[in-house]
């Protein structure tokens, strides 16, 4: 069964009960007073009653007294018949008398003591009645004369005084009592008066305690849960209060589950952002990359081109002149002219032309091995670099021993690469070193290894190709590795593809690769391969099978 | 009134189109002078030496055309160098390349080009546009000269 409780309107009723309560104590006490006042009341009339009722008494008897001795005296019978009417009436009243002591047993016992004297009395009397009816008036004068009468008068007076003495005390002991029992009652009133005050002002504040104090926080938690704040506990108690609050308490569990949901959802929204913006920012740089890649090539590819458009019209003008020349006879003059032209306006256009279509061709090769780059698929393994310099260098003997320069080879490590493309690696940089030497001193290249920690690699192998060759200014450090810049132009033939080619080639493994130069002293290329396939982005053996699967279905 | 003589000086790292660039003038008959320059680095130390023994002379009109893509200093880098230099700056420039992007060409006239010709060139252009600029060049060179 489910426990009681304790709610707000028991709890109200319970704050009003209290005074009801004592409102009832109250009048019960009053009720009480009221009856024992009454009571009072009617022992006071009950003495009296006594009291007079033992005057009638002895009056009938002193009366009896009197008529006995005129009777006596005189031997009327109207004294007889007056004394027989007093000893009746004090006969009814005896009886009257103790009807009204049957409550009192100490009194009934005094009064018997006085009621057998009377008896006494009325056989005196009637001793000394039926003597004078006996018509013996001297006895009877005698019986008065012996003062029997009159001792016995005194002994009931006496009684009588001691009755009342006793009855009066009686009465004055009661009302004592009840003066008593008045002021209990009174002190009882203004004690419970007080108490009462006290419990109803102790309920009072108790009830604003428990209900004014618990809605106050629970109107505070409403103010809280406006605001987004943690509520406190759970207000205390049982009723539609508590109650309130523990819903309040669901609702803002939910508002706060709800809330964090939101934040995650705009975390995650902003992630997305993030990535956005970092993917944004990765293809507009791929878009400046590829325009300025556009923008190299279609320079270069024009350039013999304006050769080839420029020396086929100078040819076409030749051409033109020679016909002209030989239109009509032919004579010395016109083909001493002729030869000329043949040398000067046909042959040079002719070298140009030629050599235009050969760079042409040269630069579509590059661009093919540059796109090859980008698309062949590396097999990459743990190479030893050390044979694989020691060969570029020993095939590039003839150019070394030209440039009479002189090249180290200091410890290399392995690397993770494929090894064709760590080929094309170094004997572009090698390459490089040994075309860019300052002719005017002894050339001087280095091949080694450093260690460096490099952005964005984990536990990189370094190497680096050292020349003191004619260096790079600072302005073109920037573009060294960017397509067709060429910035000795005139000191080595080529399409300025080798760099490119080498970034590219890096950075399909993973790896970095940069410059530190200084104009007129030399140039150090550094390259950054990953050192195993942990740290490689290049696929290993399995994932490479699987791409070529992917490639098939989608060819 | 014959027309004033003009030293045309080209920077051009490509022989080619140096050798094609003469052959137009000349065939025009524009060209009393024609000195031909590798770089915009030579060019700069051949204006610098204007007026000295092995230079040219001081008297010479001038029309400087260059290439923008060169080593060493490039045509737009010798450009701006020209124009900045109070001595050269009213020296006509005429620019000649392979590239006709707009920024680029706008660069060049921001930095004080006079012509600006896109190769492959159509030589008829070309010639025009020469004989423009030496037409306006003769205006604005004659009290220099009258001075000389």
């Amino acid at each position: 069964m489910k426990p009681r409780r304790a709610t707000i309107l028991r709890k109200g009723l319970l704050v009003l009960g209290l005074p009801l309560l004592y409102q009832a104590l109250f009048i019960g006490l009053l009720l009480k007073r009221q009856h024992d006042h009454n009571d009072a009341q009617r022992r006071a009339v009950h003495t009296k009653d006594v009291l007079l009722q033992t005057d009638a008494i002895f009056q009938h008897v002193l009366t009896s007294q009197s008529d006995l001795r005129a009777f006596v005296l005189t031997g009327n019978e109207t004294f007889a018949e007056e004394l027989a009417s007093a000893e009746a009436a004090a006969a009814i009243d005896l009886a009257t008398m103790v009807g009204l002591l049957r409550d009192n047993p100490r009194q009934q016992a005094h009064f018997a003591e006085v009621a057998s004297l009377i008896q006494t009395w009325l056989d005196f009397e009637r001793v000394t009645t039926a003597r004078m009816r006996a018509s013996d008036q001297q006895g009877a004068i005698q019986d008065i004369k012996d003062l029997k009468g009159k001792k016995f008068m005194d002994q009931l007076a006496a009684k009588i005084e001691a009755f009342r003495h006793i009855e009066e005390k009686l009465d004055r002991e009661r009302l004592d009592e009840l003066a008593r029992s008045s002021n209990l009652q009174n002190r009882l009133l203004v004690a419970g008066l007080v108490i009462n005050l006290a419990v109803g002002a102790l309920a009072g504040v108790a009830f604003s305690r428990e209900i004014g104090a618990r809605l106050h926080a629970v109107a505070a938690n409403t103010h809280r849960i406006t605001r987004g704040e943690e509520l406190p506990p759970v207000v205390a108690g049982s009723d539609e209060i508590a109650e309130l609050d523990g819903k309040l308490h669901v609702m803002a569990d939910d508002l706060s589950a709800s809330r964090r949901r939101e934040r995650v959802y705009q975390e995650t929204l902003e992630h997305r952002a993030a990535d956005m913006n970092r993917a944004n920012l990765d293809l507009d740089l791929k878009n400046q990359e590829i325009e300025m890649f556009v923008y190299s090539v279609s320079h270069d590819l024009r350039s013999p081109l304006v050769n080839l458009q420029g020396f086929s019209q100078e040819l076409g003008l030749a051409r033109d002149e020679l016909r002209r020349l030989f239109a009509d006879k032919i004579s010395p003059l016109s083909c001493e002219r002729a030869k000329a032209l043949i040398e000067r306006d046909v042959s040079e256009p002719i070298n140009y032309i030629q050599a235009a279509v050969t760079r042409l061709s040269s630069i579509i090769d590059a661009l093919l091995r540059l796109s090859r780059a980008g698309r062949v698929e590396y097999h990459p393994r743990l190479v030893e670099l050390a044979p694989v310099v020691a060969r570029i260098v020993a095939s590039l003997r003839g150019s070394i021993a030209k440039c009479d320069a002189g090249v180290t080879i200091h410890s290399l490590p392995s690397v993770w690469a494929d090894p064709a493309a760590a080929e094309q690696i170094f004997a572009n940089l090698i390459g490089n070193a040994i075309n860019y030497l300052d002719p005017n001193r002894p050339g001087v290249i280095e091949i080694g290894t450093v260690d460096r920690p490099v952005e964005g690699m984990v536990s990189p192998r370094t190497c680096f190709v050292k020349d003191n060759g004619l260096g790079i200014a600072p302005a073109y450090l920037p573009k060294v590795f960017a397509i067709f810049q060429r910035l000795h132009g005139d000191v080595a033939v080529g399409e300025g593809v080798g760099l490119a080619l080498v970034r590219r080639v890096v950075e399909r493994h993973g790896g970095r690769v940069w410059v530190e130069s200084e104009e007129g002293k030399g140039s150090t290329f550094f390259v950054a391969l990953p050192r195993s396939s942990e740290t490689s982005p290049l696929p290993g053996v399995a994932p490479r099978k699987e791409s070529i699967i992917v490639r098939a279905r989608a060819a | 009134m014959t027309p004033h003589p003009i030293t045309f000086l080209l920077a051009e790292d490509d022989d080619g189109h140096a050798s094609l660039v003469q052959r137009n003038l000349e065939r025009a008959g524009l060209v009393n002078g024609f000195l031909r320059v590798r770089d915009g680095q030579e060019l700069l130390d051949c204006l610098a030496t204007q007026g000295t023994s092995q230079g040219l002379a001081l008297h010479e009109a001038i029309v400087v055309l260059l290439d923008i893509n060169m080593p060493r200093i490039d045509g737009i880098e010798t450009l701006r160098q020209i124009k900045s230099n109070p001595d050269m700056r009213r020296i006509p420039v005429i620019m000649l390349t392979t590239t006709d992007d707009p920024r680029e060409i706008d660069r060049c006239y921001e930095l004080g080009c006079n012509v600006y010709i896109t190769k492959p060139v159509e030589y008829g252009g070309f010639i025009d546009a020469i004989r423009r600029l030496g037409l306006f060049l003769q205006i604005v060179q004659r009290p220099r000269t009258g001075r000389a």
